[in-house]
């Protein structure tokens, strides 16, 4: 319904409703009984022909009410939104009248809104929205701790994972699951033999893994019975991405055999579109038989299991943790007490983006404050249009406008602001996260399901609407608080309303700094930190080496034929053109896996309830070393003596000579992997390598050659990094170097191949992600901080040019009164710096997580901080007055 | 009083008093004597039943209102039929007179069913 807009006013008059449908009513009654008597009748039978004839007054009213009612619920909707729009179009005209204040008004909204809307977007998609499984909350994983080791979160061994399996009171099902590097050979799309190999993500798990997860292959089943187990046909279940991208979709994978590691599987399902877990393509099952229960000590397995509804994860916790205990007493042989054999339970989200929180919750908070800076922006933009605007509002007033009106049309006017500002912002929000997102695609996880979608965009649009109300009410009170009277009184130079708007100004001028003095500390605190992990020493020179990952089958590789292999690999490629030395090695700094095994040591008797110590073991060829730049500390590295033949010999670094031999020399000792295997001699101590990542403590690592590995350990190993030292750019040297493992073994995959400099990059992806973004938030704050402040200053100067003028006149000399000025600005500022540091104090203790080799309260940091921020409110200050003292004060006295 | 006593249609008896007020501004005492007039007191309108169709036709802006005098001096709320009342009165009598062809036509006919 809308009618003309002037209609609403008639209902000025309008008296009550109720009481005009009886007037409405009764006259139809008395004047039909009028009409009744006139014919003849007594007023009496006239009165009962008339209600005769009218039917049910009552009932007939009550509808007429309803009626009523609901026109006028619409009507009063219809003026509201007619009332609205025409403030709508009252901004908008205003707002076009002076398109330079909205430009950049508008811009500086986009800045803090998108810088909002971006994060938002980060935190919607890797923190609130819920992992793509039915009930994820139910989710958990399950880990094998080892506290005494100050180890929460370990792998599981088979008789662990159906330990915790069968604590069915609080778990409704689990399954257990490996990694599985997997080499497609046969079966591909060409189906042309020997077609090219390709790498496959796989991961072995049990059948149970799917039914938990509460996925159903879309065609085909889930593994059953006891597929996985020796002797049964191999199987395997893809995803839809599988079938799409390797096969282009076709019907007819279904039942087809893939050779995936040299084994021919049949495939037995397909996963829906979009089901993923952990990034696999192709899933082999494994098979856990409960009555063999040995390895009780050989974790490698990752387990997930789904809470039974109405378990809380305390109480799954509290589960395991008496059954680790029966655990304890009954297997101490496998769990010495000094161990501290337990589990742990983490709900699943929590295990997948637990890091990335703290990091996302403090560019959250830094995002507000930027967002608050440009806020004060345009409340001080808005504070010197009113200025312009005063006459207007006091025109309107005397009119007969009332406050409430008014301050509702200027709230409007920078909401459709702030509208503006947040259409912007979504734009450079999208520009921004597409940009951050194709420098840094592996910093955080989950980060392919990170969009502006319509939780982001209601978000923005209540943060603009808010933002609207907080940087225009202040501004919107001053004006129609302001004297009427004075205002409209042509050249009245600052009544009572000017000396609050300046009130305003100082303590916008303070907040600003107090939050770009947080939010800059902040970033500057955290670019030096990465900074110093950055140049952490790693141990080992990462520049010009080439490394190139890659696995052989176990099904045409025995223990010989590896070696064999290896060593022939690294022939060849340390006779490439432009590689100085080759090696081999199964793990490279700095992001290797743990591989510990425990150690017996000549000549001690491990005390009882003492955990043996538990190295990582790495297999290398001779040269690994010289590749790496690694420094020898005592004795020596692997020569041309030590072979498959020759007594087995270890290198091993300095934290585990330091922690096993703090008083003697470890070079000439001998240490065994197991009561079956031989002594291995110690022959060298290498110099500590930051192999875990560059912020973690190294751990006691143990080399030992790969050719000796049969006889040192009792096996081999078969996923090997071939590392070329380089005398060029190693990148040049990739394909020569693949071209090498093809013509030794063209059935082999190359999983990746990577310059060293990148690996150390990527380990460092995560800080450098948030360094980064903290970092151009840092930059907004300064900037926006710096042009407000400047603004509000040089406003404020201009203001007092004639005061200036006058005591110019009066014979105050220029640096007087420059001093005077700054000396004002300098106060606002310092005080702004003391809240800012205060404020800074407080919030870096919660970023003491994120900080690497940098304290919270890093002195220089604050130190050069506040001075960089002081210089700007001096230059924000001394600029505009040193142009006062300049102009003639005959000008001057004439201004404003 | 002995007058065939016809049931209106909801929607009838809103195309009726849209008719009546196409004459000009009405109040309800008004438009309900004009139709017994014209009517020769057939259709018995239960009279009270005509102020929930103009106030329902009101809300659906087909007819506004406006307080005036009466012709003996008392205050009435007088009915007036807006643009797109009469657009509706349009189409609601040309509906209407369809309606009743064809069921003359039926009554009407000469020749039995084949």
């Amino acid at each position: 319904m809308s009618g003309p807009a002037w209609r609403r006013y008639l209902r000025f008059w309008a008296s009550d409703a109720r009481a005009d449908l009886d007037d409405e009513l009764r006259f139809h009654v008395e004047a039909r009984v009028d009409e009744y008597v006139a014919a003849g009748m007594t007023p009496e039978e006239a009165r009962a022909a008339t209600l005769r004839r009218f039917g049910d007054v009552e009932r007939l009213r009550r509808r007429c009410e309803q009626i009523d009612a609901v026109h006028e619920r619409e009507r009063r909707r219809a003026d509201m939104w007619h009332a609205v729009m025409q403030d709508v179009r009252y901004a908008a005209r205003a707002l076009r009248r002076s398109p330079a204040f909205t430009l950049i008004a508008v811009l500086t909204l986009a800045l803090g809104i998108g810088a909002n809307t971006a994060i938002f977007s980060v935190v919607n998609g890797v923190l609130l929205r819920p992992l793509p499984y039915p009930e994820p909350e139910r989710l958990v994983r399950l880990f094998t701790a080892f506290r005494g080791n100050g180890v929460e979160r370990y792998s599981v061994s088979q008789p662990e994972f159906m330990d915790y399996k069968g604590l069915t009171q609080v778990l409704e099902n689990a399954a257990a699951y490996t990694g599985a590097g997997l080499t497609l050979t046969g079966g591909c799309a060409s189906q042309t033999s020997p077609c090219e190999p390709e790498r496959v993500r796989g991961i072995a798990a049990t059948r149970d893994l799917f039914p938990v997860l509460g996925i159903t292959p879309a065609r085909g089943r889930n593994f059953e019975g006891d597929e996985g187990r020796q002797g049964r046909e191999p199987v395997v279940i893809v995803t839809h991405e599988f079938w799409q991208n390797r096969f282009g979709g076709g019907p007819g994978l279904l039942g087809r055999s893939l050779t995936l590691n040299g084994i021919a599987r049949r495939v037995v399902g397909i996963l829906p579109p979009g089901v993923e877990f952990n990034r696999a393509e192709a899933f082999i099952p494994i098979f856990i038989n409960p009555d063999s229960m040995t390895g009780r000590a050989t974790n490698y397995l990752s387990a997930v299991a789904r809470r039974r509804p109405n378990v809380t994860v305390d109480q799954a916790q509290r589960e395991l943790n008496a059954l680790t205990r029966r655990s304890n007493a009954q297997y101490a042989n496998v769990y010495p007490a000094s161990m501290g054999y337990g589990a742990t339970v983490v709900s699943m989200r929590d295990e997948i983006v637990g890091d990335v929180r703290p990091a996302l919750f403090i560019l959250l908070g830094a995002v507000g404050l930027v967002l608050l800076i440009a806020c004060a922006n345009v409340a001080n933009l808005l504070l010197a249009r009113g200025e312009a605007r005063q006459r207007e509002i006091a025109v309107r007033l005397a009119l007969g406008a009332t406050r409430g009106r008014i301050l509702l049309q200027l709230l409007t006017e920078s909401t459709v602001l702030a509208l503006l500002g947040a259409a912007g912002g979504v734009l450079l929000a999208w520009w921004g996260m597409k940009t951050l997102l194709a420098v840094n695609p592996q910093a955080i996880p989950r980060l392919q399901e990170i969009r502006i979608d319509g939780t982001v965009g209601l978000v923005t649009l209540a943060l603009a609407v808010l933002t609207g109300m907080l940087f225009g009410l202040a501004p919107a009170q001053q004006l129609v608080r302001g004297e009427l009277q004075s205002s409209l009184k042509e050249g009245s130079r600052g009544g009572s309303a000017s000396g609050q708007r300046q009130r305003l100004g100082r303590a916008l001028v303070i907040g600003e700094i107090a939050l770009a003095a947080v939010v800059v500390i902040g970033a500057a605190l955290l670019m030096r930190s990465f900074w110093t992990l950055r140049n952490a020493a790693p141990g080992f020179r990462p520049e010009n080496v080439l490394a190139v990952d890659l696995a052989v089958p176990p099904s045409r590789y025995d223990p010989q034929a590896t070696t064999t292999f290896y060593q022939q690999l690294v022939a060849r490629m340390a006779a490439l053109p432009g590689v100085r030395v080759a090696a081999a090695a199964s793990d490279l700094p700095p992001v290797s896996g743990g591989n510990n095994w425990d150690v017996a040591i000549a000549g001690r008797t491990p005390e009882r309830g003492q955990a043996a110590p538990s190295p990582n073991v790495r297999a290398v060829t001779r040269d690994y070393f010289r590749v790496l730049a690694i420094a020898a500390v005592r004795g020596r590295f692997f020569g041309a003596q030590d072979g498959p033949s020759s007594a087995p010999v270890a290198v091993i670094n300095e934290t585990m000579a330091v922690s096993l031999w703090p008083n003697a020399d470890p070079v000439g000792q001998q240490v065994r992997f197991s009561s079956e295997l031989p002594w291995i001699t110690i022959i060298g101590v290498a110099r500590d390598v930051r192999s875990m990542g560059l912020a973690e403590p190294v751990p006691m690592e143990i080399f030992v050659l790969h050719d000796q590995l049969p006889t040192a350990a009792g096996g081999t190993e078969r996923a090997m990094y071939v590392v070329l030292r380089t005398a060029i750019d190693p990148l040049s040297l990739a394909p020569p170097a693949r071209r090498a493992v093809r013509e030794l073994d063209p059935l082999i995959a190359i999983i990746g191949v990577r310059s060293m400099t990148d690996m150390v990059d990527l380990s460092v992806a995560g800080p450098h992600f948030t360094m980064l973004l903290l970092g151009v938030f840092g930059a907004v704050a300064f900037t926006l901080a710096a042009i407000g402040i400047y603004g509000i200053m040089s406003y404020a100067v201009k203001r007092r040019t004639r005061e200036i003028g006058i005591r110019m006149a009066l014979g105050a000399r220029p640096g007087d009164v420059l001093r005077l000025v700054v000396g004002q600005g300098m106060r606002l500022a310092l005080i702004g710096l003391a809240i800012g540091i205060a404020g800074a104090l407080l919030a870096t203790r919660v970023m003491g997580r994120l900080l690497y080799g940098v304290r919270p309260t890093d002195p220089p940091t604050f130190a050069t901080i506040t001075l960089l921020l002081a210089g700007v409110a001096l230059a924000a200050s001394w600029l505009p007055a040193r142009r006062a003292v300049r102009t003639d004060p005959t000008l001057a006295l004439r201004e404003e | 009083m002995t007058a065939a006593n016809v049931d209106l249609l909801q929607g009838t008896l809103d195309v009726l008093v849209l008719k009546t007020l196409s004459w000009g501004p009405m109040h309800g005492y008004g438009v309900a004597r004009w139709l017994q007039q014209v009517t020769g007191d057939v259709l018995r309108i239960e009279e009270g039943s005509l102020y929930p169709a103009l106030h329902r036709m009101e809300r659906r802006g087909w007819i506004e209102s406006e307080w005036g005098l009466s012709e003996n001096n008392r205050r009435a709320k007088y009915y007036q039929l807006t643009a797109e009342g009469r657009r509706q009165l349009r189409a609601e009598s040309s509906t209407w007179s369809l309606f009743s062809q064809a069921v003359s036509k039926v009554l009407t006919a000469t020749t039995a069913p084949a």
